[in-house]
């Protein structure tokens, strides 16, 4: 064997990772080659140093105790917020809602510290609740037994079926059939008349920016803060993308800022920032497209420092109860 | 299965009490950051809780599928740091006076010199160092978790090492 190929067994060797045969042919090498038998003797040494460094290096360090007490808050979440069957965990990871967003917006850390207050402005519909469980079902059913709906769906079983928590003033709730991988099946339900009255089909491809904005811009809250000289802050409507995340995600990373009503979560969602510049106040509105409303305010989500998030979308297939 | 598959969360707490050490510790060395290293623990025991039904001891050991969702973890980073930049901060070289003899190998500045390489190599070697000199797998082991084949194993460590050799050589390392 000569030099080159007993080097490369050299790793293997040190880590008793070798055949029999192989350690037979390296000591042989060995014996007649003072050269190698240094090559491995350093190897050996470096060998034994990175192996000090890296237990030195993580020797002193601890996870801190809020690991497992954010962990506990959002197992607790989910036990509320049951599976669905047939539920797949999604494999991406769960990285809190600033990992829902790529961070590219603003380059320098916004202080956010002098303000360090969480003021939810609303984390659910001001609008009171006049719709029981009794009348979400009759819209459901009304919804499914559509033949308009029926021909939508195409003989599948939507994954989730979820629906505003209200009727309008006009009578009508919208029922949201979430249809993986790139549908929303929307039925408008006239309650009075107890009659499907329109049916729309979004698909992930034609969602763009534009959409989250107009219906952040016709909420009147969102309205109050652009006219206080607050902007709508995005990079370019091509940074707009639709990405699947797991309900669990979705859930656990809005709580993470404080938005708790997971029954807003279902559909086509989107969210835009609406910021002083300069200045370091920012608003995250978080808008469901599916059913045009904006489900969520929230003011200076990241009292820590972090820097703001950019403008994007979440896509929530399989968030509804 | 045991208690913490059938949804027991003490049982579940308990596996974590044993393993959140390994896990965060392994993080960190991957990721080089405390605030990030906590970050993938949750998301890794997360994973752990969700799929827990799945885990199949007959089919793998419990450490060798916490190593594979830690590593998927780990190398999955990127996309939410937005850097592969290993920075890790803070850290206490233990002076002699603190380490028994026979541990006193790396000087400090050889310490310093090694993490800087490690911080600087891709995370695809720097995952078999981990496995291998601080996990302590065997190659088949880290095989299995990264789903690579063995040989690739053996190839990524002796690159691996040589990169370090190189960086610490004499005239490198200024001595």
């Amino acid at each position: 064997m000569k030099c080159r190929e007993t080097n490369k067994l050299f790793t293997a060797y040190l880590d008793n990772e070798v055949t029999p045969e192989e350690r037979k042919s390296v000591q042989s090498h060995l014996d007649s080659c003072p050269v190698c038998r240094e090559e491995l003797s350093a190897l050996s040494l470096m060998r034994s140093k990175i192996k000090q460094t890296l237990g030195v290096a993580a020797e002193n360090v601890a996870p801190s105790p809020r690991v497992w007490t954010e962990l506990r808050q959002q197992f607790d979440t989910e036990r509320r917020i049951p599976r669905k069957g047939g539920f797949k965990p999604m494999s991406s990871s769960l990285s809190g809602l600033r990992g829902l967003f790529s961070r590219q917006l603003v380059s320098k850390p916004l202080v956010f510290g002098a303000i360090a207050i969480i003021l939810v402005v609303s984390l659910s519909l001001a609008i009171p609740s006049l719709f029981g469980k009794g009348d979400q079902v009759l819209a459901s059913d009304i919804a499914l037994s559509n033949p308009d709906v029926k021909a939508a769906l195409n003989g599948q079983a939507p994954a989730n079926i979820g629906m505003t928590d209200n009727i309008d003033s006009a009578g009508t709730t919208r029922v949201v059939l979430t249809m993986p991988p790139d549908r929303v099946i929307v039925a408008e339900v006239d309650m009075k008349k107890q009659a499907v009255t329109s049916v729309n089909v979004q698909l992930a491809a034609d969602i763009t920016m534009q959409q989250v904005i107009d219906i952040a811009q016709a909420d009147p809250r969102v309205e109050k803060l652009l006219k206080a000289g607050y902007n709508i802050y995005y990079n370019n409507v091509e940074q707009y993308n639709v990405s699947l995340y797991s309900k669990e995600e979705i859930t656990a990373s809005l709580m993470e800022v404080g938005i708790t009503n997971p029954q807003d979560f279902y559909g086509f969602m989107g969210a835009i920032m609406l910021k002083v510049n300069p200045g370091y106040d920012a608003y995250l509105v978080f808008v469901n497209e599916s059913i045009g409303k904006v489900i969520g305010i929230l003011a200076n989500p990241f009292p820590d420092g972090t820097p703001p998030i950019t403008v994007t979308a979440i896509n929530t297939w399989e968030l509804y109860h | 299965m045991a208690q913490w598959q059938l949804g027991d969360m003490s049982a579940f707490e308990s596996l974590y009490r044993e393993n959140e050490d390994q896990v965060f510790k392994t993080a960190y060395l991957m990721s080089g950051s405390k605030q990030e290293a906590e970050d993938i623990c949750q998301e890794v025991f997360m994973s752990v809780w969700r799929s827990r039904e799945t885990f199949d001891p007959a089919r793998a050991k419990l450490t060798t599928w916490l190593h594979r969702i830690t590593f998927n973890a780990c190398l999955n980073n990127n996309h939410r740091k937005g850097t592969a930049d290993i920075n890790l901060e803070g850290l206490d070289f233990p002076e002699p006076a603190n380490r028994q003899p026979e541990e006193i190998m790396v000087t400090k500045y050889e310490y310093e010199k090694l993490l800087g390489t490690l911080a600087s190599m891709d995370k695809k070697h720097r995952s078999v160092l981990v496995l291998r000199y601080f996990n302590d797998l065997h190659y088949s082991e880290i095989a299995d978790v990264l789903n690579i084949p063995l040989g690739t194993v053996k190839s990524r460590l002796n690159q691996a090492l040589g990169c370090l050799r190189e960086q610490m050589a004499p005239e490198k390392a200024g001595a």
